[in-house]
């Protein structure tokens, strides 16, 4: 039953799930409907993240979960041309200068989960390229990521930048990493900032108003 | 009358001794873990340049202790030097000036996994030599083929000597003409299941790992154990006054509390507990957030060290009568506090924690960057403690 994918999705149900899908899928499911389920499943885990019954090490293996079920959908979903909808478009990255990427990949994970279309630019990105893809995918959401305080003054050079582009008033623009403060925020310009993923979804999904 | 470095080597050693031994001293130790941030403050070269040419990285942390004396001297900018990075090919590490902007930091990506999950049966029958023989030719690519590796193995050692004479005639220097004893010494260690995600899984890797074969990674932390304290001793053999052990934690405090408990703490505890039983004091650096993990901190013997990133205070001051701590500045107050208000928290929390005994004074983080923390408060707040409070 399509129903149950949420379920085991939730449940951490690596081997079941997949078996799951895969059996939907030969039954002539839509897969679109699998995809809805997936969704559900990754709220369910953001939601447990939330009330403190998970931590960071089984939201991982929910994207993980994730990432091999889309993998099983893509050829489905291409097959029937099937558009999925969205309900905002956030670019988000890691800023100049820092590498790392849990925190922003366990973001975008449960962004598109909550049906955000996502760009992500990866990692040491310039604030140039972040305005190139401002200017082309025009986002409801700039999302600036990064693990190290060096990343404070990239942040602040790329909200600078997107500013001169004249693209700053579109924009709601959050930062997030484990070191951010309202000082640093203000520092840098932004519109919010976060510790948690789940938490500046949150915030994001009350901009949109959705 | 200002004091001689003797006199300052001694007084500054016996402040550390109590504190580790949970006594309250003359006054509460204060000293600053400032890594590239000391380049910054120093302001003349690159933290590219550092990395390379070791006169200039002591002279740039010559001006730190001179200009900010402080209890301790954090020890050098990193950990590994480039030379010997460059020797044997390292994978893993970005060096500024290499691979980074020369005005950045360096940085440990963990973008690559250097075991496989089906390995955990051999990484346990005998993880010494499963480093040895695989987890270390494979993190340098000049360690992987002979003759070449041979050839590597020797330059890399030469630069680690070069190195770590060099910072040792910095430590007696900076005991000589300074009176600051060394806290660190350039080697970190880590816990178990954190050498496992650092140098073999990667943390996306160690996370799935814990989900899909918890019993495996349980049994690899385990016997990684007598590795580490065997490290420890080969390191440290000729322990200076200051037999630290710095331990910077970044994996255990992002599992759930069961997971912590069963898979992560029983090797972490042996660890601490054979270290501190071999004379050592774990120094550890806590990064991340600690309070849901109190209770199991209480557990460990007297002599280790923690310096939180984020923690109850009150909490660990009132459940952990058996550890120093430390942490209570923040880079945040450093860097956008006004000198009046660092030196009054500051002045607060020494009277707070400074009668337990176990209490340091120090910021809750490595200092990496300039936005850790504003100079002319880090040296306000060093001249207040020096020639104010200690008066």
């Amino acid at each position: 039953m399509v129903e149950n994918i949420s379920k085991l999705i939730s449940n951490l149900k690596e081997n079941e799930v997949l078996e799951e899908v895969r059996k939907e899928i030969e039954s002539g499911t839509d897969p679109l409907k699998i995809v809805n389920s997936l969704k559900e499943g990754m709220l369910g885990i953001g939601e447990l993240w939330k009330e403190g019954e998970y931590f960071v090490p089984e939201v991982i293996m929910g994207a993980e979960i994730s990432r091999q079920i889309m993998e099983i959908l893509k050829p489905e979903l291409e097959r029937s041309r099937t558009k999925i909808s969205t309900k905002g478009c956030v670019v988000i990255g890691t800023v100049r200068g820092d590498i790392h990427n849990i925190g922003k990949n366990i973001t975008i994970a449960l962004l598109q989960a909550a049906g955000f279309e996502v760009f992500n630019l990866g990692e040491d990105v310039p604030s140039e390229a972040f305005v190139e893809k401002v200017k082309e995918v025009k986002p409801n959401i700039v999302g600036l990521s990064g693990l190290l305080t060096l990343a404070v003054e990239s942040m602040k050079e790329t909200i600078e930048k997107l500013q001169e582009a004249g693209l700053r008033e579109q924009l709601k623009i959050i930062i997030g990493g484990p070191f951010l403060t309202e000082k640093t925020r203000e520092y840098v310009g932004a519109d919010a900032f976060t510790h948690s993923a789940t938490e500046g979804i949150e915030k994001i999904k009350s901009w949109i108003g959705v | 009358m200002s004091k001689n470095p003797e006199e300052l080597f001694k007084e500054r050693c016996q402040r550390l001794i109590d504190v580790r031994n949970l006594k309250e001293p003359d006054y509460t130790p204060f000293y600053l873990v400032t890594e590239e941030w000391s380049v910054y403050y120093h302001g003349k070269y690159k933290v590219g340049e550092i990395h390379y040419d070791y006169t200039k990285c002591g002279e740039v942390a010559e001006h730190l202790v001179r200009t900010i004396p402080q209890d301790a001297w954090g020890g050098p900018q990193w950990i590994w030097p480039g030379p010997m990075l460059d020797a044997l090919g390292s994978k893993s590490y970005k060096i500024p000036g290499r691979d980074l902007d020369p005005n950045l930091q360096e940085q440990f990506p963990q973008d690559k996994e250097y075991m496989t999950p089906e390995e955990y049966p051999e990484f346990i029958e005998d993880p010494f030599a499963f480093m040895i023989e695989k987890g270390i030719p494979r993190r340098h690519f000049e360690l992987e083929k002979s003759p070449r590796k041979e050839i590597a193995l020797a330059k890399g050692a030469l630069e680690f000597n070069k190195w770590w004479s060099y910072v040792g005639s910095l430590v007696v220097k900076f005991i000589q003409e300074y009176g600051i004893p060394p806290i660190v010494q350039g080697l970190a260690a880590s816990s178990p299941l954190g050498v496992i995600e650092d140098h073999f899984r990667t943390f996306p890797g160690i996370c799935l790992d814990i989900k899909r074969r918890p019993e495996e990674v349980k049994a690899a932390c385990d016997a990684l154990v007598p590795v580490l304290v065997k490290m420890a001793e080969i390191v440290y053999e000729a322990p200076t006054p200051f037999p630290y052990i710095f331990i910077p934690l970044h994996i255990g405090q992002f599992l759930s509390p069961k997971d912590f408990e069963e898979i992560y703490w029983p090797s972490f505890k042996k660890l601490a507990e054979t270290l501190i039983k071999d004379g050592y004091t774990p120094h550890y650096y806590a990064e991340a957030k600690w309070t849901p993990y109190i209770e199991f901190l209480a557990e460990l013997p007297k002599g280790t060290v923690w310096i939180f990133e984020e923690v109850d205070f009150e909490k660990v001051d009132k459940l952990c009568d058996n550890l120093c701590f430390g942490g209570t500045l923040t880079t945040d107050l450093l860097r956008y506090g006004t000198k009046e208000k660092v030196i009054s928290e500051a002045k607060a929390q020494m009277e707070k924690f400074g009668p337990r005994g176990g209490f340091i004074l120090t910021v809750n983080k490595d200092m990496m960057d300039p936005n850790d923390g504003k100079p002319e408060n880090v040296v306000a707040l060093a001249k207040f403690i020096n020639e104010e409070y200690r008066r």
